[in-house]
């Protein structure tokens, strides 16, 4: 008996609404996962440069976890084990607000964070020390020095690698279906469930996935031509 | 205005300051003279506490800049640097170089910095090159810029650490003259330079630096034309 391929049969009616919700979620999550990622990743950044070490000592741990400690256990750790430790109140709210959604983007989000904070702190490191005293020497103290002199720079030295982590961060987010986020791998797996054209659905998926991350990559390199340092 | 007591400063093992003592005061133009290593950028340093000192005590306007009750950033505000590599922020425009410090630090509106900013360039000789990013200007208007970026700040006194050590020398003469107009207006000013016309035309007085100790000072006559030391006067004779 030979198989027939029909991508038609998956792409009407609910499996459409399904489809077009799956990548919806997908596309929230990476949103809010990278803005998470980059907001904790510039703080760790700051954090780890002062001259305390002890604190750099800590950055560097919350890196080695998760570096280290398999991202689906991270997601599993947030969604099983945290809500645990909430107060009855907060855990009530969390759980009746789409809790698996609000936990796997914590969870991306401080995963990516680590990785953008190694790569900032490459970035800071390839920026020359008489910046950092160009700005002092302006007046400004340690933290407005490093957010409109020296972060700026870093950025955009760092464009290439983050759009790495981009990816990565966006891709990762299938992982949330683990924890019934009905984001676009979660929802495939329905939509095979339902029709058994297995083929169609992760095609469809596959085509929807590699067209965003191409999406990512083609806004990544706009940015980075657009603002490439001129140091020469 | 500055004053220097007995400041000493050691690299490790290397001693580059062995008890410095000598004053800049208001209007004042010195120059600092002395082949590289006798410390004399480590001195200019030292007054913004670019570099820390373990001896002696550095005073500006009678405090001692690494006193407990001085506000370093403040007392930077006031005393501007110019740096040898220039040292212009890459990713800002001219203008953009300049107003920030007045819009995060002055806390002027945009409108305000931008005029602030415009008539500085305009007294360096570059408004045209306003929206023009550093990296498309030569060394001499880089270093013009780096001079309006500190003057902007209205500071009490300017530092020049070896303005026109990194520039092709038929650029020298605009970042020169820049300076020269500087003094001319009365601006307080410690420089550091190899440029010995310079010294002996614009400044008060000269300070000649060797092994970390001042060992000549007075107006440039005297210590150019009737050097006393020997060290000076075999720097002279290789300067010329």
């Amino acid at each position: 008996m030979g198989y027939v391929f029909d991508p038609a049969a998956v792409l009407t009616g609910q499996y459409l609404d399904w489809f077009i919700w799956g990548l919806a979620t997908t596309i929230a999550l990476t949103v809010a996962a990278w803005l998470l990622g980059m907001t904790i990743g510039i703080i760790l950044t700051l954090v780890r440069m002062l001259p305390f070490r002890p604190l750099e000592w800590l950055v560097a741990g919350y890196v080695e976890y998760h570096r280290n400690v398999p991202l689906l256990v991270q997601i599993l750790v947030w969604y099983f084990g945290v809500p645990q430790l909430l107060p009855r109140a907060i855990r009530m709210w969390v759980n009746s607000h789409h809790s698996e959604f609000l936990l796997a983007m914590v969870a991306l989000g401080l995963a990516s964070a680590a990785y953008i904070t190694e790569d900032l702190r490459s970035g800071i490191r390839s920026i020359p020390k008489t910046q950092y005293e160009a700005a002092r020497s302006i007046g400004f103290n340690y933290l407005q020095a490093m957010s409109y002199v020296i972060l700026p720079q870093a950025l955009r030295i760092v464009i290439p690698p983050l759009i790495n982590q981009t990816l990565l961060l966006f891709k990762n987010t299938s992982l949330a279906m683990a924890i019934g986020v009905g984001e676009l791998t979660y929802r495939t797996r329905e939509v095979d469930s339902y029709t058994f054209k297995t083929f169609e659905a992760f095609a469809v998926a596959t085509i929807l996935y590699l067209a965003i991350s191409f999406a990512i990559m083609a806004l990544g390199s706009f940015a980075d031509r657009r603002l490439k340092l001129e140091i020469r | 205005m500055i004053r220097f007591e007995s400041v000493e400063k050691w690299f490790g093992q290397h001693q580059v300051l062995a008890g410095v003592t000598g004053e800049v005061k208001r209007g004042e133009v010195v120059t600092l003279l002395g082949s590289s290593g006798s410390g004399k950028s480590t001195l200019i340093r030292a007054v913004t506490r670019l570099e820390a000192i373990q001896g002696g005590q550095v005073l500006f306007e009678g405090a001692d800049v690494a006193g407990r009750g001085v506000d370093i950033n403040r007392l930077r505000q006031r005393v501007g640097f110019v740096f040898q590599a220039f040292n212009l922020f890459p990713h800002l425009t001219v203008l953009g170089n300049i107003t920030l410090g007045l819009e995060r630090l002055r806390k002027m509106g945009k409108a305000a910095a931008r005029d602030r900013a415009m008539s500085e360039l305009d007294r360096v000789s570059l408004a045209d090159k306003a929206d023009a990013l550093p990296s498309r200007l030569s060394g001499g208007q880089r270093q013009r810029v780096a001079i309006a970026r500190a003057l902007a700040m209205d500071p009490d006194v300017m530092l020049f650490d070896e303005p026109t050590s990194a520039l092709d020398p038929e650029m020298v003469n605009e970042v020169l003259r820049v300076m020269r107009t500087l003094a001319q207006d009365g601006m307080t000013m410690v420089v550091v330079t190899h440029e010995i016309g310079f010294a002996r035309e614009v400044a008060d007085t000269v300070w000649f630096l060797d092994k970390g100790r001042i060992v000549e000072s007075g107006a440039p006559a005297e210590v150019l034309d009737d050097p006393r030391h020997d060290r000076l006067r075999s720097f002279l004779s290789r300067a010329r």
